[in-house]
């Protein structure tokens, strides 16, 4: 068999994608349900036995996620990746990556919370993904895998998308996708690029100005100015990023609107429901910012109700009416601290919901 | 079509890595796979169990209710699975540890006292390929010879000394499993 | 909650990872504060609750799921040793490592964490009792292995006994 073909964990594929695509650093701290990650890198040893990339323990997740900032700010590919607690305690680093805009890849396996939580699955940081968890006026690309292959390939779009608009970029995954196993075809293996971009800090360097990284700008128009910048970036990101997948919607009557591990439950949702003569379907956002509004708009003409399926109290829920302003009923199902809702249960409150 | 199996036991019988074996077997022959543990605290002793899908269809859900086929190790399992089999499904158990036996009549119903066997010849830890080899011999999804291969692939190498021993065993579970009920 | 509670006993328990990992700015700041309480520091060489990773305190060339190679001081830095590090602050008030691995180590143990409260209660500051233990699951041993290793290799690096003891 094709040595490119592994089965693997969602956390290995991540590690993995993170050395084939030629990663120059990756920044962490364990936490459950991630550590594969950082263990599976260690394991590796890239730095002495594959490509050279950097693997670095911190002492914590503000440590790493200032690490990124500083690797980043030197023109390279920096990653860091936790869970929950520790996505939180990044948020001003990644507030100050944004706001100096600087790319790097950020990776949260989703447990339960608030607080410690548990470490089981749930999709919980929504809010906090996509309307900014850290402080001021700016956005993430936020892509969300629903497969262990696209745990592996999100690495390498993440930094495509996160270079080409230069900022911080988030895999936002959770704890089933984290820890199941599926079958990953890897690509090659590429070496490391040592190109500099040009507004990298790399030491005094000949013929041109010197470049400067910060997200302090004391003087409140020089900040206001800062902003449109960013403004303008999230504009073209909206025209040109916006991903999502459908799946039997070209005659549904009724959808689901589902991302990550609530996707692959919904779509067994409507299998059950099309086997009983159900027209239902499924939109799933690959990216939850931006989110598939426009889409979600022209879908609505031909439905009579969405049902959002999401393991929160609901949250994407509200960019889904927000979508289709309310203008069909939009429900929410989801069970929540770490409990995963089974197809079984989630179509059994579809029926009561709809019909 | 896609089986869906769920495997189910105590922490220290060997029921993760009887999935991943299974799973990469599967892999090897071309198949899509999917391989979903109960992880957390009650792995360390407690209960543990795995989804394990394989077929050539796309697979959707890894979080199931029901299966087509649970294999059932311990007793805690069959309170709590013996109802989640699909009618017209498959149930394997060991009947080493059972207080009570499986009494469903609307599923086929399969014993392979692998724990039995496996004390027999002083080996408890080919118990789980064992279990693997009955069920496979009932439920052929997967071909013999990718289960090997699926061994090396999951085996560290120190360990790939034992694997000729581990498909004796899987051999001899194909020939132990005895059928209670078919339907 | 000692600041909030001052009439009551408070204790903190805490592991390497915790204590002088990500928490290694609030231990000093706390200690440095000379804070009314005691810190119970139980060092056991890994992040035992996550699975076995290395921890500030992880020996040279230990291993652990992300040092497998063994812990390698060019990259991943010195065993670090809070316990030495607080002792010099001047808020620190009693400061002792121990272990509990024999009899006669539980009874000095008890005797030191005795000390720590009874500090407290004298309103002497800070009193911190670093205990240092093993983790067989972690450090993939048998128990009575681990006991040993420790003994050869824990106390070498992080020896007992008392570091700061109170001026008469
Ligand atoms: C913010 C945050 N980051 C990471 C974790 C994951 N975590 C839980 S316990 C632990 C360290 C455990 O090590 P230690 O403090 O030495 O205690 P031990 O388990 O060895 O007794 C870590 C990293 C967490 N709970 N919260």
């Amino acid at each position: 068999m094709d040595s490119n073909i592994r089965l693997m964990k969602g956390n290995e594929a991540i590690a993995e994608a993170a050395i084939r695509h030629g990663v120059d650093a990756y920044f962490g701290y364990p936490i459950t349900p991630q550590s594969e990650i950082i263990e599976y890198l260690a394991k590796e040893d890239p730095f002495t036995k594959r490509n050279g990339m950097v693997v670095l323990q911190a002492e914590s997740e503000i440590a790493a996620i200032n690490m990124v900032y500083g690797a980043a700010g030197c023109g390279k590919k920096a990653m860091t990746s936790s869970s929950s607690p520790g996505i939180s305690l990044k948020q001003e680093g990644v507030s100050y990556l944004a706001g100096a805009e600087l790319p790097c890849v950020i990776v949260n396996v989703v447990r339960g919370g608030p607080g410690l939580g548990t470490i089981q699955p749930s999709q919980a940081d929504y809010f906090q993904s996509v309307k900014g968890g850290g402080h001021g006026d700016y956005h993430m690309i936020v892509l969300a895998p629903s497969t262990v292959q696209e745990q592996y390939d999100f690495v390498a779009l993440g930094f495509d998308l996160a270079f080409k608009y230069r900022t911080p970029l988030l895999i936002l995954s959770d704890g089933a996708i984290g820890q199941m196993m599926e079958k990953v075809v890897l690509s090659e293996e590429k070496p490391r690029d040592n190109t500099v971009p040009d507004w990298a800090i790399v030491g005094k360097t000949p013929n041109r100005e010197r470049n400067y990284i910060t997200s302090l700008f004391l003087d409140a128009e020089v900040q206001e100015n800062q902003n449109k910048r960013l403004q303008k970036k999230y504009t073209e990101i909206r025209q040109n990023e916006i991903r999502f997948e459908e799946f039997m919607t070209h005659d549904a009557e009724y959808l689901i609107v589902a991302y990550g591990i609530s996707a692959r439950i919904s779509q067994k949702v409507v299998e059950t429901a099309r086997n009983q003569g159900i027209k239902l379907g499924m939109l799933r956002p690959i990216t939850l910012w931006p989110f598939p509004s426009k889409r979600l708009v022209e879908l609505s003409q031909q439905l009579q109700g969405i049902l959002c399926v999401e393991m929160s109290a609901g949250q994407m829920v509200e960019d889904v009416k927000l979508a289709v302003e309310c203008k069909i009923p939009v429900k929410h199902y989801g069970r929540m601290g770490g409990i995963i809702a089974s197809p079984t249960e989630v179509f059994e409150n579809f029926k009561t919901l709809f019909l | 079509m896609n089986e869906e199996i769920l495997i189910a036991g105590f922490g220290g019988q060997g029921v993760l890595s009887m999935g991943k074996i299974l799973a990469y077997a599967g892999m090897m022959q071309g198949k899509e796979v999917c391989w979903m543990p109960s992880y957390g605290p009650e792995m360390r002793g407690g209960t543990a169990n795995v989804t394990v899908i394989i077929g050539d269809k796309t697979i959707y859900s890894p979080i199931l209710q029901t299966f087509d086929t649970i294999v059932i190790l311990n007793q805690q399992s069959l309170i709590k699975f013996e109802s989640a089999v699909r009618t017209g499904g498959k149930l394997f158990y060991d009947s080493n540890g059972l207080k009570t036996l499986p009494t469903r009549k609307d599923i086929s119903i399969y014993h392979i006292p692998a724990t039995a066997k496996s004390a027999e010849m002083q080996n408890l830890k080919i118990f789980n390929i064992m279990m693997l080899g009955g069920l496979l011999e009932k439920l052929p999804i997967v071909n013999k010879k990718f289960i090997e291969q699926g061994l090396y692939k999951s085996l560290p190498e120190r360990a790939h000394n034992m694997i000729p021993l581990n498909m004796e065993a899987f051999s001899i579970g194909a020939n132990i499993v005895e059928t209670i009920h078919e339907i | 909650m000692k600041r909030v509670l001052p009439e009551k006993y408070m204790f903190s328990y805490q592991g390497d990872g915790d204590l002088a990992a990500i928490g290694t700015g609030e231990t000093i700041h706390t200690c440095n504060r000379g804070e009314n309480i005691a810190i119970f520091f139980i060092n056991n060489g890994i992040y035992g609750m996550t699975g076995g990773q290395m921890a500030p305190t992880t020996l040279p060339g230990m291993k652990s799921s992300t040092s497998p190679y063994g812990r390698n001081l060019d990259t991943m830095g010195h065993p670090l040793s809070l316990t030495e590090m607080i002792a010099q602050l001047h808020g620190t008030y009693y400061v002792t490592r121990q272990s509990v691995h024999t009899p006669a180590n539980i009874r000095k143990c008890k005797q030191a964490i005795k000390k720590a409260f009874e500090n407290q209660k004298l309103q002497k500051g800070l009193s911190f009792v670093e205990i240092v233990s093993n983790c067989n699951s972690g450090w993939k041993m048998p128990p009575v292995e681990a006991n040993k290793w420790m003994e050869e290799h824990m106390f070498a690096a992080y020896p007992l006994g008392d570091i700061k003891l109170p001026k008469e």
